[in-house]
């Protein structure tokens, strides 16, 4: 796909095994230790959204309502921070490091340093949940994090992501795809992002105004710099070669790319709206913001119609059935940053339960459901065993889509009508408050049908791990082509 | 695989420009530092924060000696016991919602 070399079919499946065999063990640990701290940080933020309308946690023992571990702005804290590096950051590791590989058809030579560095980030992020919780925390959204924890997270990025930026020099074939794109700019870009507002934030003196600023345009730049595009440059992978059908434009594809390249770095500043900084930095937020809907259309035509063209394949593949999730939801995040960020919408919701709703649709609607399906695709190649259970896939399925879906209606929905009573001076604020209740209700609901899907998830992933799948000569599908075996006769996994 | 492209010197190079690319971000941040992230304060603001910090340390120290010799805490139960040990007076005119004087009316 990525290379003009002459290979045959047959040297080309032995180079395919030789990159998955070299891989197998960072990237299972990666998607294993990432899915094990989704789990927790879907625990923590169970608690963080009770306590928002049943501080007293009446169902539960007196522990959670009065421990210090699990105050709501140190469950909140260590729910995103968790679900951002533990499981985001490590999932995003494991498939980088994976499709860079395979498509550069270059097999690692150093998958000691990479397990090492991610035994390295997740002490460092075991640290960071500890000091948050204990209220060592920095206070500063998605880094709060203690201090001595981020330069051990950037010194072990460089030692996963710096061998894929020389696996892409030293490619056999001078053509490139368009997930490399996606991929070497992630790669780059999350350092850059990363690394100044670390560096802006904690290290340089500088005004109060300034850090909040910098760490406004962090959160922004994380999401679409940095996991929007591995999410999308794995759709890009995980398509043509699901589906068998080439992509519906590549010249939308490479558009896309720029659009979000050159829309994305401007984002973030719409969060400090009304703040004493000048005008014209939360009003270019807000167009940024607003402008993503380009880049997310275009990638979620691009794949959608690239799927169209094979329907018989989209009921069967479990990769395709969260691609595809994650690329509507990808379209429906481009709408939603509309309506947020408009000028009656930022005033209206800037205060509300809506900017989590956007951000957990971001990461778990459009990110994670992307990235499930690439782990439901590589898991199988580098384990050479397929998934046990076709009937756990739909359940992590459709509990996540239900799942976030709900989350993402209250939070959207519901701060909307608490931005509108907020809105009211003439009302007391005690209204406004209590509007919101009844959809943190339904957002907490909602994460117990996440918290249920993961388990599942981390279960499947588990006795993947331990290679205890299926020897089957084809994938676990979602619909049974066979009459006696979900899975067909006994053989080797086709690593295609 | 071997190919063309593929020797040890060509990966040593993308190592050290991945390495270079990576610190080039730290780099200019460090560089930038001095005019983006100023820690001086505004000379103005200074100097007026200075005398209103000597108005607050005289008001502070004047309400001391006063309070010293009220004992404010002292009164502030006395008022607390008197309140408590008075009896609240009868209004008769005075009607309360919901009481069986408003139903009759």
């Amino acid at each position: 796909m990525a290379t003009d070399t002459n290979l045959s079919n047959e040297q080309d499946a032995i180079i395919r095994a030789e990159v998955d065999r070299s891989l197998r063990h960072p990237v299972m640990f990666f998607f294993t230790s990432g899915a094990v701290w989704l789990a927790i940080s879907i625990f923590f933020g169970m608690i963080a959204s009770i306590k928002q309308h049943d501080p007293d946690f009446g169902l539960l023992p007196d522990f959670f309502k009065d421990s210090s571990l699990f105050a709501v702005g140190r469950a909140y804290a260590a729910h995103m921070n968790v679900l951002l590096y533990g499981w985001g950051a490590q999932a995003a590791f494991g498939v980088m490091i994976w499709l860079m590989a395979r498509l550069t058809r270059q097999p690692s030579r150093n998958s000691g340093v990479i397990l090492t560095a991610g035994h390295l980030w997740n002490l460092a992020i075991a640290v960071g949940l500890i000091g948050i919780c204990t209220g060592k925390g920095t206070g500063v959204s998605w880094m709060e994090f203690p201090t001595c924890v981020w330069p051990v997270l950037l010194l072990s990025y460089v030692l996963i992501a710096v061998w894929s930026l020389v696996q892409f020099q030293v490619r056999d074939g001078s053509r490139t795809f368009i997930s490399q794109w996606y991929l070497m700019a992630a790669m780059l870009w999350f350092p850059w992002v990363f690394l100044s507002s670390h560096l802006f934030v904690f290290v340089f003196e500088g005004h109060p105004l300034m850090t909040a600023g910098v760490n406004a345009w962090f959160k922004a730049t994380l999401v679409f710099l940095f996991f929007i595009p591995v999410a999308v440059g794995a759709a890009y992978y995980l398509t043509p070669k699901v589906t068998g059908r080439a992509i519906y434009s590549y010249k939308l594809a490479i558009f896309g790319f720029w659009a979000l390249a050159v829309i994305g770095p401007w984002a973030g500043m719409q969060k400090l709206a009304g703040a004493p900084i000048p005008h014209f930095l939360p009003y270019m937020g807000m167009v940024a913001m607003i402008l993503f809907m380009i880049p997310a259309i275009t990638v979620g035509v691009n794949i959608l119609v690239t799927m169209k063209k094979a329907p018989e394949v989209l009921p069967y593949s479990p990769t395709l059935r969260f691609v595809a999730a994650g690329s509507i939801l990808l379209v429906v995040l481009g709408a939603i940053g509309i309506a947020l960020n408009t000028p009656n919408g930022l005033r209206e919701t800037q205060f509300s339960i809506a900017g989590y709703g956007y951000e957990i649709l971001a990461i778990y609607g459009v990110f994670s459901m992307i990235i499930f399906g690439a782990i439901y695709f590589i898991v199988p190649r580098i384990t050479v065993r397929e998934w046990l259970s076709s009937r756990f896939i739909n359940w992590h399925f459709w509990l996540s889509v239900y799942g976030v879906v709900t989350i993402v209606f209250c939070s959207i929905f519901g701060g909307f009508l608490q931005g509108e009573a907020q809105e009211a001076f003439d009302k007391p604020w005690m209204d406004a408050a209590t509007r919101g209740y009844a959809y943190t209700l339904g957002t907490t609901i909602a994460w117990h049908f996440i918290f249920v899907s993961n388990l599942v998830f981390l279960l499947h992933l588990l006795l993947m791990w331990m290679r205890l799948g299926r020897r089957s000569q084809h994938p676990t599908l979602l619909h049974s082509h066979h009459a006696e075996s979900p899975h067909g006769g006994e053989g080797f996994v086709d690593n295609a | 695989m071997a190919s063309p492209t593929d020797h040890p010197i060509r990966r040593f190079g993308a190592f050290l420009l991945g390495l270079l690319l990576i610190s080039l971000f730290g780099i200019v941040c460090f560089f930038s530092s001095p005019f983006l992230a100023k820690g001086e304060q505004d000379a103005a603001y200074e100097v007026n924060s200075k005398r209103r910090l000597e108005i607050k340390k005289q008001v502070d120290s004047a309400q001391a000696e006063v309070l010293k010799d009220l004992q404010p805490e002292a009164s502030f139960k006395q008022a607390a016991a008197s309140m408590i040990s008075d009896q609240a007076v009868a209004d008769p005119s005075a009607i309360v919602p919901g009481s069986p004087t408003s139903l009759n009316q």
